[in-house]
């Protein structure tokens, strides 16, 4: 019988097929067993969040505030109940959401005792009768901030919106599953439907907002016995515990090595996506409209960047995104702010620790606690300017 | 069951325990028994229409080959053609066929309502009526005798490795293999635990995490895309079809080698092809091979074969004399082979494209064969590769006016001056294009030269398996199904 072009077992000439067999097997289990010891040396009990380390300099720390035993400061599906539970236990009337990318949860260079920007403004806001609740994901983009924003205003009595705007985040695109999730919800699912962009993030969210290692068999008997399966080896076996986590390591090994291989740092130039960038400005302006119709008052401003250094975006295209964000506010009267320039280079990192002969790759978007103490207080202004005409009493 | 999970590792070491164990009149029911389990495990409903088909066509050989008289015999054929194309009608195509006729209605001006039907599709119809009424038609044409234990001929129909999606076996090649009893062979043994490994690895570690790339390069707008991302994600979803077919195939049949049954290849590096015709006898070589002996060459009129190799081509160029409307032939074979594949006009689409370059090829075939062979074979390659590549594009598309609006993007000069994809994404669809390339290599010429030393071969498979092993261990799990299971 003629064998497969991509069978590996092939025909050899000089041994006979007993010997051959023999030494496969050998070879079979050798590698096999050599592998598995191997991962089980390197990833025995070792916990690393891989989404980070891919976004975040080796500087950076995130935090995620809480006030009174709840979270104030909150990534996506997973921790968003907490937020909205502190809310309602601290009797919030005027919530205030503040929607962004890791610039809001992560410091750089942090020392012991130092806040990012979130709990800073909720502090300066709560006495004035403001409730603020931050969300905030690694490289989130405008369509995860639309879906964030249509189930939180359902769940929250929302008077403002602050939203920061980060060129790179136009780069990204669909919804991660811990946002997908939210789409379950049938109100966050029918405010979605209303529009184009929302009617596109629904389809998209049936395919990843399930459990992901077993949506190839979903509502199938061989689903459960797959999952007893699966929750019995991890009792079982340290290694099988940690799958996901090696799967996030040799995502990131291949991430280091294509950096290395064609010498992207963090100053190589990022291109605009069109398709990408369409879509983002799609689901900000989706994002505009439900806030006006609501009177929710918006708050758009253009994040901090490093200065002092060439910006890794082409100068170009970046004039074109801050002329487009500032016409989308326009258009839906919405506050808006460029704050690129707001941080100090002083206040940013200051390099890697990693030798004095390396080039530095400098962190664009991650500035110092002091750096979250400044935009802080820039914002509590702009919050306080936005809502000078509404009554709002502590 | 779905291959690349943990339920199924564990069902298989059980069954190939039992196969080996068990006495031959135990060791068919087993097999039938634990095929019938593997198919239930999706859902148990089910089984009911798989075990009609199977008994359909077990009553209806043993009549055809009980009478002599063409007539009875042909009345017989019908039968069983009705009852399989019917349950395949229904479950596939009914939904299609109302669709289209209330669009044909509509445009008439008779205003209709759609009608609501739900009709899940039975997983692996496709696969088991053509092998069930290949068995009668064989039985019809007497390449074989019907067989008379249902038991024996239930494993035919139903054994698990190809059960779903194939390779689509012959009676022929398969109910001699399933009665005689097994001889335990080390290096058969062997090699079908490392189809096994290399089938995982061809799935859940290559096709599994391309699909994300694909999923959303075809989620976007036709109007964000450009020629170069076409171009891109018809290659990405090439290799991942290829993968994720293959690996399939691989998985099966080193399941079945693991019993001692050797099953036909189901592809041989299709991407090599130097002509569209040979890509035909490179890529799901069984259903090709199927099409041309119960389709093909009987519309044809030339004789056919009566085993699951070869390839669509293989026979015309034999025949070509004596041939009736060859390319109406080919044209129809091809919309019927693309039908086949979904109830879409897309999946049309995608045969018909298929006909329109063999066709093609065919014209020019002999003025290439003038050509030296190297050029004819590489400068052939260059040629076949993007062609069978943005085949997939209508195979993948939501819609036609999809294809088309993609197709339309390859005409737009200006289209080829800008990306709209990650960047990520043209690097991975090189680095697989250049994978494939190296393996290929490998496979012709590096693991001959490395295979003469034991102890060097021993090394090279060492560090294989070793990477293949530790990566499918760390991927392994149902994440997704394997494409050809919606056919």
């Amino acid at each position: 019988m003629k064998r497969s072009a991509i069978d590996p077992d092939r025909d050899s000439p000089t041994l006979p097929d007993i010997r051959r067999a023999r030494l496969f097997l050998a070879a079979l289990v050798c590698g096999t067993v050599t592998s598995l010891t191997l991962l089980l040396m390197f990833f025995g009990g070792v916990k690393t969040n891989f989404e980070e380390a891919a976004t975040f300099g080796a500087q950076t720390t995130s935090i995620f505030a809480k006030e009174g035993g709840h979270p104030i400061h909150c990534m996506d599906s997973r921790d968003a109940n907490g937020c909205i539970e502190g809310a309602r236990s601290r009797s919030a009337r005027n919530s205030v959401l503040w929607l962004g990318n890791s610039q809001l949860h992560a410091i750089n260079q942090m020392r012991l005792g130092e806040m990012n920007a979130p709990p800073i403004l909720f502090e300066s806001l709560y006495p004035r009768g403001l409730d603020l609740l931050t969300f905030s994901q690694p490289n989130a983009n405008l369509q995860e901030h639309y879906v964030l924003f249509e189930y939180l205003r359902k769940q929250l009595p929302l008077r403002l919106l602050i939203l920061s705007i980060v060129f790179d985040d136009l780069r990204e695109d669909g919804l991660r599953d811990e946002v997908a999730a939210l789409t379950r919800d049938e109100q966050t699912s029918m405010a979605l439907s209303a529009t184009d962009i929302g009617r596109r993030l629904l389809v998209i969210s049936r395919f990843v907002a399930k459990d992901q290692d077993t949506a190839g068999i979903a509502q199938t008997i061989q689903e459960r016995a797959e999952l007893t399966l699966n929750g019995w080896l991890e009792e079982q076996n340290s290694l099988w515990k940690v799958r996901p986590m090696v799967r996030g390591k040799v995502f990131y090994g291949l991430y280091v090595a294509r950096n290395a291989l064609f010498g992207i740092k963090a100053t190589s130039k990022r291109k605009i996506i069109q398709g990408r960038y369409n879509d983002n400005l799609a689901a900000l302006a989706a994002i505009l409209n439900a806030a006006r119709r609501e009177g929710i008052e918006v708050v758009l401003y253009i994040a901090p960047l490093r200065g002092g250094m060439e910006i890794p975006y082409d100068s170009g295209e970046y004039a074109r995104f801050k002329s487009d964000i500032q016409r989308l506010a326009r258009l839906h009267n919405a506050r808006y702010a460029n704050l690129e320039a707001l941080v100090p280079n002083e206040l940013w990192d200051s390099g890697t620790e990693s030798g004095a002969n390396e080039v530095p790759d400098a962190d664009f978007m991650h500035f110092q606690a002091g750096g979250h103490k400044v935009l802080a207080a820039k914002l509590e202004q702009l919050v306080t300017d936005s809502l000078a005409n509404l009554d709002i009493r502590p | 069951m779905i291959f690349n999970s943990v339920t199924y590792i564990i069902f298989l070491v059980l069954t190939v325990c039992l196969f080996w164990l068990l006495p031959k009149r135990p060791r068919l029911w087993m097999i039938f028994l634990s095929s019938l389990t593997f198919y239930g495990f999706w859902r148990p409903e089910f089984l009911a229409v798989m075990l009609l088909s199977a008994a359909t066509d077990y009553f209806v050989a043993m009549r055809i080959e009980a009478t002599e008289v063409l007539a009875r015999r042909r009345i017989w054929l019908v039968v069983s053609l009705f009852v399989n194309l019917g349950l395949l009608f229904y479950f596939k195509y009914l939904l299609f066929v109302v669709d289209n006729a209330v669009v044909v209605m509509r445009f008439f001006g008779v205003e209709v309502q759609s009608p609501v039907l739900n009709i899940v599709l039975p997983l692996g119809i496709s696969f088991y009526t053509f092998q069930t009424i290949s068995y009668t038609v064989d039985v019809y044409r007497k390449f074989i005798r019907a067989e008379q234990d249902f038991v024996l001929y239930g494993c035919f129909v139903t054994y698990f490795p190809q059960l779903v999606a194939g390779p689509i076996l012959r009676a022929g090649e398969l109910l001699y293999q399933l009665d005689a009893k097994p001889s335990f062979r080390l290096d058969t043994f062997v090699s079908g635990l490392r189809r096994i490994l290399f089938g995982l690895f061809l799935k859940v570690v290559l096709a599994d995490n391309i699909s994300p790339l694909v999923d959303a390069g075809f989620g976007q707008p036709i109007s964000a895309m450009s020629a170069i991302d076409v171009v891109t994600l018809a290659f990405l979803f090439g290799f991942q079809i290829y993968f994720d077919f293959a690996g399939y195939s691989h998985i099966a049949i080193g399941s079945a080698r693991l019993m001692g049954i050797s099953f036909p290849e189901n592809f041989n590096f299709p991407y090599m092809a130097s002509s569209p015709r040979e890509f035909w006898r490179r890529w799901h070589i069984s259903l090709s091979s199927w099409i041309r002996d119960y389709l093909y060459l009987p519309l044809l009129g030339v004789k056919v074969q009566d085993r699951s190799v070869g390839g669509l081509a293989t026979a015309s160029q034999e025949h070509g004399a004596r041939e009736r409307h060859p390319t109406l032939v080919l044209f129809a074979t091809w919309g019927i082979m693309g039908f086949w594949h979904g109830a879409n006009w897309t999946f049309v689409f995608w045969g018909l494209y298929h006909a329109t370059f063999i066709a093609a090829y065919r014209a020019i075939s002999l003025q290439c064969a003038r050509f030296p062979n190297f050029i004819q074979s590489w400068g052939g390659w260059l040629i076949t590769l993007p062609i069978v590549m943005l085949a997939w594009v209508p195979f993948r598309a939501k819609s036609v006016s999809d294809a088309l609006g993609m197709y339309g993007k390859l005409f737009a000069p200006r289209d080829y001056f800008w990306l709209g994809m990650r960047e990520n994404t043209y690097l991975v669809a090189a680095v697989l294009l250049v994978g494939f390339l190296g393996t290929y290599f490998f496979h012709e010429k590096g693991a001959r030269w490395l295979y003469k030393t034991p102890a060097l071969m021993f090394v090279v498979e060492t560090l294989l398996m070793g990477i293949v092993a530790g990566l499918v261990f760390v991927f392994l799990r149902p994440i997704s199904q394997f494409i050809y299971f919606q056919f």
